[in-house]
């Protein structure tokens, strides 16, 4: 069987390390998606993990997204999350998530009309 | 059920709802002011939204809600059905049809360009259409909707207009195969989620954080002129795996106050939490805390309020109490009258139940076999009614295959009307004997051969308004469908009230195709049979519709695949009927059993004309074989013996049994007749696909298997022999 998810690191670089998640972020990869994330986590100052491969997410991709988050917080580290997929920023745009993450994202102006992008947009803070 | 199977049923589910939304979206073309056809619509595309977003249909729900939408407004009187939205409404019925049938071969993620763009257009055509005219209605009725809220404030109220919706997974909710985002999601449909916070206090670091637990709670602030009822009903299916507490708008702050003292999370962060959310403001925040310190003050430890007295709290509860058992009421109304018509049944039980009763045909009949043998008269008697009751439970088991005509023939409607938009005619379709019952696989086998039928009747029977006018009929032609029993099998005519056959075009066209020779002498009915022919088209121009000349000889084989016939009849200037006729179920008939040789063969008793007993010389005399003069006509036959190979002795006498298909009679010679017997039909495997003789087979009583013959293959090939010898004559 195919991989539900791959989960790729580049070469760090002044502390930064570029990952891409490729694949399901759901209940079904978590386990796997933790593990070798907080792995990742450890390794730098700062994850930049690219969402544009991610085919499926819910809600407990989502969750595993927010605990990183709050890691990387608490170890002084920072997590940036770019290049979100549609079916990431579906997830981020229903539970008004984008200010929790801060990130900036980027949506073609024809497919801004497959969001609301109402609320939760500004920066909250995380506990 | 687990979820396949639920998601199998919202699939069958979701096309039912679809072939009664066409049928409903015509209907309101038809009488734009029919209230009852615009609800129904409405219910039938929030169903499907509501549905799709439970299974995840993205597309689906997404799709639908925007077609809701503008629905709801037609509901409410701001639009009303015209032709432009037809326009609209109908391919969009279209596109959910699609999108589901995308989504059940898993092709829809992502979807292809073309779906995407046809869903995209029609979507912003429909966001189009209901700005322009909807506009200026919403905003006459905004302040009238606000004007009884500024009425009555009251002083413990909150400010906020919205509802509130608080949701706690328990932490196994992922485990149990139940993802929350869907059922927020499903909020979406039924009005504006103004705000959502994830709540995630519950969540624990890294190392204790066990990814497929849920920890998140979620605080929703959303505004819908819903009910409580239906916005619980939204988290139905999750219902048990969390709890979920909903507060009305303008609530007693009372409410709030439970809720805060109820959640998990401490007062400060949850409180904090609302008022970030607008769900409260600071003021009303800093009250509840206040309030909350002098009770616990006051009362100490103390039992929390009982669920009643939460609802006299609740200041909107009456009207909330009365509305929602209405809606109850109304619901479980139309689900029992639903429960009470019909039943779901997997197909595959089914065609269980129908073999095991096959079977059971088998066995009864070799029992009665045996039973004749002892001759023991009270065995006889006993076989006899058990043979009887076996025969009345095969009857009540085929019926339960049986399904009325009429849903399949409302998918015509559509046909008509489409076709009559694209060339300017214009014609109605009547439909008679919908309630006519037949085998469910019939049905489904015999909607393109019907299809074909429908459509050639609109192309060449049914003339333009001019042309019609000019011939002295109403511009508007008829279509009409009918169908009803006869003797064993169902009828379906398709009748057109046009012009009728030309048999001179027919007769022409068929000679330059060659299909007859030119000065050939052919009878009225010969000539109409020519439609039938492989390769025959009348038409002028070849039109998207018919005249491919790939039409009525494949409606011809189809049907005669199901054992059925069809045939024409056409009166010049009045129009022209196709009928089909077809026995009523394919799985069991009555034979006539015979023997050639060792083996037994089943003859269908429907095509058996008569039995002759001949002597062989009788047969044996005749110069070139294959004729016998029966009654003073020439009968064709066929020795069964010579065809299947069989050696061995003659039988002294021979019997021909003499079989009629499609008005063409042959005989077949045989050695014994057994007489009539119930055939449970099987199919041959894929082996015996060559031996286009036999259709079947069946197991007889005592163990052994007869072969169903195939007779009008075999009256085709006793006619294609003779024909050679007949032209000599």
């Amino acid at each position: 069987m195919a991989e539900r998810v791959s989960i790729k690191a580049g070469k760090k670089k002044k502390n930064m390390l570029p990952a891409q998640v490729i694949g399901e972020l759901n209940v079904y990869t978590a386990a796997q998606c933790k593990s070798e994330l907080l792995d990742l986590l450890e390794k730098t100052g700062t994850l930049e993990i690219t969402l544009a491969g991610v085919t499926e997410m819910d809600t407990a991709g989502f969750q595993l997204l927010m605990m990183l988050k709050r890691e990387s917080d608490r170890a002084g580290k920072a997590l940036l999350l770019t290049a979100h997929s549609p079916a990431v920023l579906r997830v981020f745009d229903l539970y008004g998530a984008i200010g929790f993450f801060g990130d900036k994202v980027r949506v073609a102006a024809s497919e801004r009309g497959n969001y609301a992008f109402k609320y939760g947009l500004t920066r909250r803070k995380r506990t | 059920m687990s979820m396949d199977k639920m998601k199998q049923s919202f699939m069958a589910e979701a096309r039912e709802i679809l072939e009664d939304m066409e049928h409903l979206l015509l209907e309101v073309e038809k009488n734009p002011d029919d209230v009852e056809a615009v609800n129904a619509l409405f219910r039938a595309v929030h169903t499907i939204k509501g549905s799709s977003g439970m299974f995840g249909v993205r597309h689906v729900e997404e799709f639908t809600h925007v077609l809701e939408n503008m629905l709801d407004r037609v509901r409410k009187g701001d639009l009303r059905i015209n032709e432009e939205m037809m326009a609209i409404m109908l391919p969009s019925h279209d596109h959910m049809r699609l999108l589901l049938d995308l989504h059940e071969r898993g092709e829809d993620d992502p979807l292809d360009r073309e779906a995407a763009g046809t869903g995209a257009l029609l979507v912003q055509k429909m966001k189009l259409y209901g700005q322009e005219a909807g506009t200026a209605a919403v905003k006459a009725e905004e302040p009238v909707a606000a004007a009884p809220e500024q009425a009555a404030p009251r002083a413990d109220e909150v400010k906020n207009e919205n509802w509130h919706i608080s949701l706690r997974f328990n932490d196994r909710v992922f485990v149990n195969g139940l993802d929350p985002f869907p059922f927020i999601n499903y909020l979406r449909g039924m009005g504006e989620i103004v705000d959502c916070t994830v709540v995630t206090d519950a969540l624990p670091p890294a190392a204790q954080f066990d990814p497929e637990k849920c920890y998140l709670g979620f605080e929703i602030e959303f505004r819908s002129s819903m009910t409580k009822e239906t916005i619980e009903s939204a988290f139905e299916f999750v219902k048990d795996d969390g709890v979920i507490r909903i507060i009305p708008p303008h609530s007693s702050i009372e409410l709030y106050k439970q809720l805060i003292q109820d959640l998990p999370e401490t007062p400060a962060n949850i409180g904090e939490m609302l008022v970030q959310s607008g769900t409260i403001t600071q003021t009303e925040l800093l009250k509840v805390l206040e309030k909350q310190k002098e009770n616990l003050a006051r009362e100490g430890v103390e039992a929390k309020p009982l669920l009643g007295q939460m609802l006299v709290e609740e200041k909107i509860a009456p009207r909330e109490v009365v509305e929602a058992a209405l809606e109850k009421q109304r619901q479980i109304r139309t689900i029992e009258e639903k429960n009470r018509r019909t039943m779901r049944i997997d197909g595959e039980k089914l065609d269980q139940l129908i073999n095991f009763v096959g079977e059971l045909v088998s066995a009864g009949e070799n029992v009665k076999q045996l039973a004749a043998q002892r001759t023991d008269a009270e065995l006889i008697e006993s076989a006899s009614r058990m043979s009887r009751l076996i025969e009345q439970i095969r009857e009540s088991s085929m019926n339960l295959r049986m399904v009325q005509i009429g849903e399949s023939f409302r998918k015509f409607e559509r046909i008509v009307r489409d076709y009559c938009r694209e060339t300017g005619k214009e014609a109605e379709l009547v439909i008679t004997g919908a309630e006519t019952e037949v085998d469910k696989t019939l049905i489904e086998k015999i909607g393109d051969p019907l299809m074909h039928i429908v459509r050639n009747a609109l192309d060449h029977g049914i003339g333009t308004p001019d042309a019609r006018r000019a011939k002295g009929k109403s511009a508007r032609g008829t279509i009409s469908l009918n169908a009803f029993h006869e003797t064993g099998s169902i009828v379906i005519e398709v009748t057109d009230d046009g012009s009728g056959l030309d048999r001179e075009k027919v007769l022409r066209k068929a000679t330059d195709l060659g299909l007859v020779q030119a000065g050939q002498q052919m009878s009225d009915a010969e000539i109409l049979q020519i439609i039938f022919r492989p390769g025959f088209s009348t038409a002028e121009q070849v039109t998207n519709i018919s005249g491919r000349g790939v039409g009525m000889d494949v409606v011809k084989r189809n049907i005669e695949s199901l054992r059925g016939v069809v045939d024409v009849e056409s009166a010049p200037g009045r129009g022209t009927t196709v009928r089909i006729q077809l026995p009523l179920t394919i799985a069991i008939i009555d034979g006539f059993m015979v023997t050639v040789g060792d083996l037994n063969y089943v003859i269908p008793l429907d095509m058996v004309v008569e039995c002759i007993e001949v002597s062989r010389e009788e047969l044996g005399g005749k110069e070139g074989g294959s004729f016998i003069n029966l009654r003073g006509s020439v009968l064709p036959y066929l020795s069964m013996r010579e065809f299947l190979g069989e050696e061995g002795d003659l039988p002294a006498r021979g019997n021909i049994i003499v079989v009629e298909y499609g008005r063409v009679s042959a005989g077949l010679v045989v050695d014994k007749l057994l007489g009539e017997f119930q055939t449970v039909i099987k199919p041959m495997g894929k082996v015996f696909g060559k031996l286009n003789w036999i259709s079947g087979a069946t197991i007889l009583g005592t163990g052994d298997v007869a072969f169903i013959l195939d007779v009008p293959r075999l009256i085709m090939h006793v006619k294609s022999s003779a024909e050679p010898e007949a032209a000599r004559v």
